[in-house]
């Protein structure tokens, strides 16, 4: 008798990811009043303060349980819209306008930030411990030289996933493909420590279904060439180049999450782009919301099949899968305590996968498909 | 797995291929035991020790066998 697999699939982690995570864009806490952001199984309260520092706090007032995002930002200070205690950016209570005292233990979390090239992120740490030093977020080359458009960004809500389901499309090559009108020629992952990467090199079904022969395994001078990185569990920075005709675009996406409770996060996503020196700035942001927009339909389609799916423990894997269960081993160490992360956690990993049969097929496929359409239009 | 020593460096790490373009090398030292390491990127693979590894499929030390998924 054959035996049949089954889906396995534990419970969810309880526990949030150790991590700096993206909450946002600096400029969007410019307008002078506190914001809230549902994240890490509570609402955060962020206000930026007189002294122009982004401060981040719980946002249930330990006073009354009142909600400080609703209040209002006092000079340094957020004040709770329910009895006006005010709160710092370290957490402490610093004046309570009708009293002649502060409680000694009014103090609430605050939450240790980072700004980089205009992005707000926080520190999550389950065991409450600061951010070792070479675990930080990377600055952008050239980020304020001129050369780069501004931030173009959006935002997405997955309602009912664990944010493991984003991790995985790290080592999904075939995904690409079936999901995203991709074709990947070349396909490559490395796990070390902290950072996980992405190499991906590959045309386009529309460039494939031309029939024009495609160059494989062959990591340069492809459409899309693409050089991905997590820095940590949620920040993925991705220099990507896409051709269009005879023009290159070379562009910087961030593809982030934060997750809201076990079951469902906030996918943040933005880039900047090398302004074509051919286009004034008005020209080159406008390309570079286009492509974000473009590469929001991608992820839309992502959220589809994650909405979907299954969580599957044991996925059934083929030689030409990447290396989900290494990937996953990678993911792990974000999820325990320090003191128990595995060697094999992060110890280097490479795994480079074999496309030619799976390039072969998919442009056959894409021919044959243009074909039947050009023959039923002319018929 | 099998054991491929990268012969500039001495560095033994376990591989396996199940074709002639597919790659999977686990370290279980410490990367900086290679010496380019630190020139290279993190996703790049030490160019000496991917020689040691075609070397080592050529002097069918190193077979091209499917892999237990
Ligand atoms: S609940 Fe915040 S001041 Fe009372
Ligand atoms: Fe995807």
């Amino acid at each position: 008798m054959t035996e049949v697999r089954m889906i396995e699939a534990s419970a969810v982690s309880e526990r949030f990811a150790r991590g700096w995570h993206l909450l946002g864009l600096t400029r969007e806490y410019d307008d002078g009043v506190p914001h809230s952001v549902e994240a890490f199984g509570t609402k955060l309260v962020i206000w930026k303060a007189a002294s122009g520092e982004l401060n981040v706090l719980d946002a249930y007032c330990r006073h009354m349980g009142g909600d400080l995002s609703q209040g209002s930002i006092q000079g340094e200070n957020v004040a709770c819209p329910f009895h006006s205690w005010r709160w710092g950016g370290d957490g402490k209570c610093k004046e309570i306008p009708y009293a002649r005292r502060i409680p000694p233990r009014a103090r609430t979390r605050a939450w240790q930030t980072l700004v980089v090239d205009g992005q707000l992120f926080v520190w999550h740490d389950p065991e409450g411990n600061p951010p070792p030093e070479d675990v930080t977020i990377p600055a952008i080359e050239g980020f304020d030289s001129g050369e780069w458009t501004d931030w173009v960004w959006d935002r997405t809500l997955v309602p009912s996933s664990h944010c493991r389901e984003v991790i995985d499309n790290m080592v999904d090559m075939a995904h690409f493909y079936y999901i995203h009108k991709g074709l990947p020629t070349y396909f490559k992952n490395v796990f070390e420590g902290h950072v996980c990467t992405q190499y991906f090199s590959g045309t386009t079904h529309e460039l494939a279904a031309t029939g024009e022969p495609i160059e494989i395994g062959v990591a340069e001078d492809q459409p899309t060439v693409s050089d991905a990185t997590y820095w940590g569990p949620s920040y993925l920075v991705d220099k990507l180049w896409t051709k269009y005709g005879d023009m290159t675009f070379e562009t910087i996406l961030i593809t982030c999450h934060y997750p809201i409770t076990n079951n469902s996060f906030m996918l943040n996503y933005g880039m900047i782009m090398k302004k074509n020196p051919d286009f004034d700035d008005a020209t080159n942001d406008m390309i570079a919301t286009k492509m974000l927009a473009s590469i929001g339909s991608g992820f839309m389609e992502d959220v589809k099949i994650w909405k979907n799916k299954a969580r599957i423990d044991n996925p059934l894997l083929c030689e030409e899968d990447g290396p989900v269960y290494q990937l996953r081993r990678w993911y792990e160490q974000f999820y325990v305590d320090v003191a128990d992360i595995a060697p094999e956690m992060v110890q280097r990993f490479e795994f480079e996968i074999d496309t030619t049969k799976a390039v072969d097929f998919w442009q056959k496929e894409l021919v044959e498909k243009a074909a039947a359409k050009k023959a039923a239009a002319e018929a | 797995m099998h054991r491929v020593t990268c012969s500039r460096c001495g560095t033994a790490v376990q591989v396996s291929k199940n074709s002639a373009a597919q790659t999977s090398i686990q370290w279980d030292v410490d990367s900086s035991a290679c010496p380019l390491r630190a020139e290279l990127s993190v996703g790049d693979s030490c160019p000496a020790l991917s020689d040691s590894i075609r070397d080592a499929v050529l002097a069918g030390e190193l077979e091209v066998q499917t892999s237990d998924l």
